[in-house]
């Protein structure tokens, strides 16, 4: 038992140096860095036109700032979801090594968690880069005491505890279904952008929509962090909870996201091997 | 006994695409589904070197990948170290590793020895063991110069060595070999052959089982071999007795000018069991390989050759072979060459 929890972990963190090894294939470490905080601040540029554009209020508006905070959070989602689609992708027709993988003793799912943490802590710094270009050059004023940062941290790594199994599930279907593999990752994290209100509140959606929104765990997880760094809270529908709660919403939404996404994930190997779809190429 | 490696009725079939399925059904040319093997039994024993030896589409590659858990049997069963691939694959998966030949597999971002060191990380070998290992097998195969260069600057040669070695690396119980040498020159060939030899040697308990088309690396390493061909087998027993069984005493090899005819003048003679050919183009010649019913039938034929306006330019009573066992029971030769890696 001990043995096998070493080597889940010892495979892990294998995993993790081989995403870090994929993530930072750059010639020069240096050029690696500056797009690691170019390719976000350019994306916070224009988030700042459009709601302009949209809103028709200046970037000093509190809007702004919870519409800046979601969408800077929000990418390591879309993040993690768009790389472990790759993976998948990569490793059957570039790499030829995704059968390999497979049927090492380490399981498929520690694979994917490993390659997806990688893709997690290469995301984290453009993520940090952004939310300090807000206070830096669009003057947001965050409200981050010591005493919000278990909170903070609590609810980051929810989050990406739910990030992570629902990227691994979605990987791991797509093997199966499509040749890509990014394209559902893809389009399952432009339905979430939307559904969780990473950018405008849910609450302007149709009903039904809402619903949705409030049973994923990414919609109390952008919450949970609004209200820690900015104190205020954001979706209205939510606005009657209290933090502790939006915590508690999130854990049990982690938790289901987890329970299916691991069932998502058993069905797709077992199609895979009995289809014969494991390793099939896109030239097939 | 335990076997190492035992397969009861297995069969396997595969599906058309479920569109096209659909599609055909609904035209009303249904397309059944493909065999791809059919009732197949095999027994290894622990400590064997097995080899299946058939042409494409023989069904080789789909016994490896359900013996490896990455493909289920549509029926029968299969046990590998005693344990049924279905109902416990991650127990299986412990317990052996496999390498195929023939692609360009290989993280290029990772050297030689990062690779290794990665699934001997996913198989939970301890670091220190898997280094000393990795060591040994990497100057084994003369990779030591190449071991920290990047993957996807390897040649083919290297590549397939690096491959060997993540399958070796894992020390499992039974490993499969799915045409390890495909695609690589002689010397390479050769030093693959001898390193799977050795280490088979040298860990009598391990197993080994190993795919090939090419006939003189089955007769040439193999304790038993059985052959395959359109998803069943043939026959199943070790070099040597295949070859007394079912090769013919009657084989010869027999040069003409280029004949651009088909081989059934000759394959229809009652004295002519089997006749393959071989066009030598650059040469201008054939080579036709006939296998009598008995000794005296000959005459008639290179009479029947010389009727056909062939003249015999040489002809050569040959030893029989794997291949003329293989030719024998199969009907056909292989498709691709035979022994041209360098096997013998
Ligand atoms: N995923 C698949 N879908 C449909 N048919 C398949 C699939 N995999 C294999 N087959 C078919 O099953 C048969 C056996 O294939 P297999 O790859 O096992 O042969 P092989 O003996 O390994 O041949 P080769 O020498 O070409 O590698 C072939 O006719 C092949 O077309
Ligand atoms: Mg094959």
């Amino acid at each position: 038992m001990i043995n096998r929890l070493s080597t889940t972990y010892r495979s892990l963190v294998t995993s993790g140096r081989l995403g870090w090894a994929v993530e930072s294939n750059w010639a020069d470490p240096f050029v690696f860095m500056i797009y690691q905080i170019v390719r976000p601040l350019f994306g916070a540029f224009i988030l700042v036109v459009m709601f302009k554009v949209v809103t028709g209020q200046p970037a000093s508006a509190p809007a702004f700032a919870q519409v800046y905070v979601g969408n800077a959070m929000f990418m390591l989602v879309v993040q993690v979801l768009f790389g472990l689609g790759i993976v998948i992708f990569e490793d059957r027709e570039r790499f030829e090594m995704l059968r390999y993988i497979y049927l090492a003793p380490v399981g498929f799912g520690v694979y994917l968690t490993g390659r997806g943490l990688a893709k997690t802590i290469a995301t984290t710094a453009g993520v940090v880069f952004t939310i300090l270009a807000g206070w830096l050059i669009f003057g947001i004023k965050y409200d981050l005491g010591f005493g919000d940062i278990p909170y903070f941290t609590a609810a980051m790594l929810l989050g990406i505890v739910a990030i992570l199994a629902l990227g691994v599930a979605l990987a791991a279907v797509a093997m199966v279904t499509s040749r890509e593999g990014f394209g559902l990752s893809e389009g399952v994290a432009s339905v979430f952008y939307l559904l969780s209100g990473a950018v405008f509140t849910i609450d302007i959606l149709p009903r039904w929509m809402v619903s949705i929104g409030h049973v994923l765990p990414f919609t109390y997880w952008l919450e949970a962090l609004r209200r820690s760094l900015l104190h205020t809270p954001y979706i209205g529908s939510l606005s009657h909870l209290s933090d502790a709660q939006i915590l508690l919403r999130l854990s049990w939404t982690t938790a289901v996201t987890v329970i299916i996404c691991w069932a998502l994930l058993s069905a797709a190997e077992h199609y895979a091997v009995s289809s014969g779809k494991l390793d099939q190429r896109t030239d097939h | 006994m335990q076997w190492s490696i035992e397969t009861r009725n297995l069969r396997r079939t595969f599906r058309d695409r479920p569109v096209r399925r659909l599609f055909r059904r609904a035209v009303g040319t249904p397309v059944p589904d493909k065999v791809a093997l059919d009732s197949v039994n095999v027994t290894v024993r622990p400590g064997e070197l097995f080899g299946l030896l058939g042409p494409n589409g023989a069904g080789k590659t789909t016994i490896i990948k359900i013996l490896s858990t990455l493909l289920l049997p549509s029926a029968g069963e299969a046990l590998v170290d005693g344990i049924d691939v279905a109902k416990d694959p991650d127990s299986v998966r412990r317990r052996v590793n496999m390498v195929s030949g023939g692609e360009h597999s290989g993280y290029g971002i990772l050297t030689v020895r990062e690779t290794i060191w990665m699934f001997s990380q996913f198989y939970g070998v301890p670091t220190k063991v898997a280094k000393k290992r990795a060591d040994a097998m990497i100057e084994r195969l003369n990779l030591t110069e190449s071991a920290d260069t990047k993957t996807s600057k390897l040649s083919t040669g290297m590549r397939q060595k690096m491959n060997i070695i993540r399958g070796f690396v894992t020390d499992p119980k039974i490993l499969f070999l799915d045409e390890p040498t495909l695609g690589l020159d002689v010397g390479i060939a050769r030093e693959v052959r001898a390193f799977v030899s050795e280490w088979i040697s040298e860990h009598p308990e391990r197993t080994v089982l190993l795919t090939t088309h090419y006939m003189a690396e089955a007769d040439s390493m193999c304790d038993r071999v059985a052959i395959i061909d359109q998803g069943r087998v043939l026959a199943c027993d070790t070099p040597a007795n295949l070859k007394r069984d079912l090769a013919p005493d009657c084989v010869y090899q027999i040069e003409v000018p280029l004949w651009t005819e088909t081989i059934s003048p000759l394959d229809q003679m009652p004295v002519v069991r089997s006749v393959a050919m071989e066009h030598r183009g650059d040469q201008g010649r054939t080579h036709l390989r006939v296998i009598l019913e008995e000794e005296g039938g000959i005459a008639s034929v290179t009479d029947r050759l010389a009727k056909r306006g062939a003249r015999v330019l040489s002809m050569t009573r040959l030893e029989p072979s794997l291949e003329d066992a293989f030719l024998n029971l199969v009907g056909h030769g292989l498709s691709s060459g035979n022994g041209e890696n360098g096997a013998r």
